[in-house]
């Protein structure tokens, strides 16, 4: 699998301090990377460079296995956390309009604005002002215009603020379908439970340094604190081997944490051999939320 | 498409299609025939002849006021008391009354008598009457005749001559000085109007966040440069469409009002003491004569292309400007960096106004060489015809200004339109400018 970005040491000053420093990192072709991170900590700068609205200080961006330029933006969609329309032009128009810059004829412009506006339930809209708008149907307008000129790539700054749980939905399944259709996704935010749900990999971003970087999978078992929850009918087992430490009981249910020179078959031969009926045995790995938390902690 | 065309398309037709827009457009000349129309109206109406019966019991004014065309006097010797109670019926409007103990040289107690008020013009009228009449009777009486007096009083009038290679010019320095202020004044007014609208349409980008949606499609210079263009498109357009409308709705207007107009001029032969009035009617003929004599002295065409010159670097360096404030203010207006753009802009009109008195000073030459001034004080003073090498400075320093200017408004434009949420002082606003970008 190829890389569609790949960013390599780039750096981002303002007035004396740095924005982004020192970042690298490599986006996967077809995938939806997620990025990671408190408010300021560099993400929407590191976007921008992507999208060359600045240039870093140093360091290089590359789209696709070429040095970043300008004329790649019409292969880019993004989505500002800021979302911003016109809001005395009317609907349609407007899309067209943002489609027409990213360079697509009037014609096909239109053509794909319709189709749009057909797949996403806001037909009937297509020629009320955006004032006239709840801020939900907006935010629908917003990823239209995002994604209307088919891009390769697709940034989008926190997708689903705003939105009701129905139309959250409808925007992450067409999240999901231009990803299978060839598109990459990068998908800013500080929803964690989000990222756990659609991303594949992540960087985690504290104060302008990717603190953390790989598959969403591999990251939570890094940070693994061998920790199982067992479920069992029945009488409660004894946990004598001091291998084995109980964190907690709670209604036929156990959290065990096993000591490093165990295994969890141990675990399990253990509660075998006291004949308890376990119905349920898994490893409880840290959510992206916890990790998230205790590394920006650590690391201030 | 050019990605700049599409912006200065939506640009224009945004605000064309606005119906504050239509509504000005046509309005403003509609009114502006209206006002000419309800002038021309009142004073036809005003025309009423007053009839005014005067009651001179010192017999000073004695059949010597002098009859207008829409002020008549009669004389009566009939009582003052009881006149009051019947000049109406008799249909007079009012009555002039001097008391018998009138003394020229104090004259105090002349009283106007009557249901309604004088009002301003015909009032002014009587005063100035009743004084030429005791100014002629004083002046007999130490033996000056009026004649003698007209011939004192002979003001002079000075015919200015422009001396240059092509050989002598009679040079007209009222008509200079009208044609050099209003084009000033049309420029100055354009940058305020189509400069503000620039402002207002980079502040709504900002303020709606879109600039950063559009910035990642195009460039910022020409995101600023298309929007500029397009506004400059909608000022032309409007401008057209009143040039349009203004002739037309005069041309109605004058259809109109022909006959009437010959009415009036036929209504004044018939009235005693008219034939004043004609020959100060002949006079005004007179001056205008001597204006179609001297606007042919005046090279049109150049006129034209330095109106248009100026105009268009004036415009693009102030709009430009303009832009840039607004990227760097956004939500909050700052006034001190709307200052620094219009404080020129002020400077400029007043040093503008001061041109017909000293078309040369130091002063004006400087300013029509500064490219932030020059767009209105350098046409100000081109009827005044300055040297050709300030003209061609002024000029190069325009075009120069204009790229630098250009230049840095771009910059702070570009760092301005994504900075929210904070307000920036000059100094960081100035800092930016230094900022590196590609």
């Amino acid at each position: 699998m190829s890389n569609i970005v790949e960013l390599k040491n780039i750096r981002k000053v303002y007035l004396k301090t740095a924005a982004v420093d020192d970042v690298s990192f490599i986006v996967p072709e077809k995938s939806i990377f997620g990025m990671l991170g408190p408010n300021g900590s560099g993400k929407t700068t590191t976007i921008r460079m992507i999208t060359s609205i600045i240039m870093p200080d140093s360091g290089q961006v590359l789209f696709g296995n070429e040095l970043l330029k300008r004329n790649h933006t019409a292969l880019m969609g993004y989505m500002p956390e800021e979302r911003g329309l016109y809001k005395k032009m009317k609907v349609w128009e407007q899309l067209v309009y943002l489609a027409q810059l990213k360079g697509l004829s009037a014609k096909d412009a239109k053509k794909k604005v319709f189709e749009w506006m057909d797949r996403l339930n806001i037909k009937d809209w297509w020629n009320k002002k955006v004032e006239e708008l709840s801020k939900g149907m907006g935010q629908k307008i917003q990823f239209v215009s995002t994604v209307v000129h088919e891009p390769k790539l697709i940034i989008l700054d926190e997708p689903f603020s705003g939105l009701d749980p129905v139309n959250a939905d409808l925007i992450k399944n067409e999240i999901m379908r231009l990803r299978d259709e060839g598109a990459t996704i990068i998908f800013s935010t500080h929803r964690m439970e989000q990222v756990e749900e659609i991303c594949e990999s992540i960087v985690l971003y504290n104060k302008g340094k990717v603190i953390l970087d790989g598959k969403v999978d591999e990251v939570r078992r890094r940070f693994r604190q061998h920790n199982f929850s067992v479920k069992y009918e029945g009488v409660t087992p004894t946990m004598s081997d001091f291998r084995f430490k109980v964190q907690s009981t709670n209604d036929h249910e156990m959290i065990v944490k096993i000591a490093d020179d165990a295994q969890p078959k141990d675990l399990l031969r253990t509660l075998i051999n006291q004949d308890c009926n376990v119905i349920s045995f898994n490893e409880i790995l840290p959510s992206l939320n916890e990790i998230f938390i205790q590394q920006v902690t650590t690391t201030q | 498409m050019n990605k700049i065309l599409i912006i200065i398309k939506r640009e224009y037709l945004t605000r064309v299609r606005k119906r504050l827009f239509i509504i000005t457009t046509i309005l403003t000349p509609l009114a502006l025939v209206a006002i000419v129309g309800v002038q021309i109206l009142l004073v036809n109406v005003s025309n009423d002849t007053k009839k005014i019966l005067v009651a001179d019991e010192s017999g000073v004014f004695k059949n010597k006021l002098e009859n207008k065309e829409h002020l008549q006097f009669s004389y009566s010797d009939i009582k003052f008391e009881e006149l009051k109670k019947e000049f109406k019926e008799k249909g007079y409007s009012g009555i002039l009354h001097v008391p018998a103990d009138f003394n020229m040289y104090t004259p105090e107690g002349i009283e106007y008598f009557s249901d309604e008020q004088l009002g301003l013009g015909p009032q002014s009228d009587i005063e100035d009457n009743l004084t030429n009449i005791i100014r002629t009777m004083k002046l007999e009486k130490i033996d000056i005749s009026p004649a003698l007096v007209d011939q004192l009083s002979k003001s002079v009038t000075l015919n200015t001559i422009v001396m240059s290679e092509k050989g002598e010019k009679e040079g007209n320095t009222g008509l200079a000085s009208g044609i050099g202020f209003g084009m000033g004044m049309i420029i100055y007014i354009v940058m305020f109007i189509y400069g503000g609208m620039v402002m207002r349409g980079v502040l709504e980008e900002k303020n709606n966040r879109i600039a950063e949606v559009i910035i990642s499609s195009v460039k910022p210079f020409e995101m600023m440069m298309g929007k500029i263009i397009g506004i400059a498109l909608v000022g032309l357009t409007q401008f057209v469409l009143w040039i349009i409308l203004i002739v037309g709705a005069f041309s109605v207007l004058g259809y109109f009002y022909a006959h009437q107009l010959q009415d009036f001029q036929h209504a004044q032969q018939m009235i005693p003491g008219a034939q004043m009035q004609m020959q100060q009617q002949m006079g005004k003929w007179q001056a205008y004569g001597d204006l179609q004599k001297s606007l042919s002295s005046i090279n049109i065409p150049w006129l034209v292309f330095t109106f248009l010159f100026y105009f268009l670097g004036g415009y693009f360096i102030y709009a430009s400007l303009f832009a840039a404030v607004g990227a760097a203010t956004g939500d909050e207006p700052d006034a001190s960096l709307n200052m620094v753009i219009t404080m020129p802009v002020i400077i400029s009109f007043f040093i503008m106004t001061n041109i017909p008195n000293n078309p040369n000073s130091g002063l004006a030459v400087f300013a029509s060489l500064f490219p932030l001034t020059s767009p209105i004080v350098m046409v100000a003073r081109i009827p005044f015809e300055p040297p050709w090498w300030q003209i061609i400075a002024s000029m190069v320093f325009l075009v120069l200004g204009f790229v630098l200017i250009v230049w840095m408004a771009a910059k702070i434009y570009r760092t301005g339109i994504l900075m929210y949420g904070k307000k920036n002082s000059l100094r960081e606003v100035v800092k930016w400018l230094f900022y590196k970008y590609n």
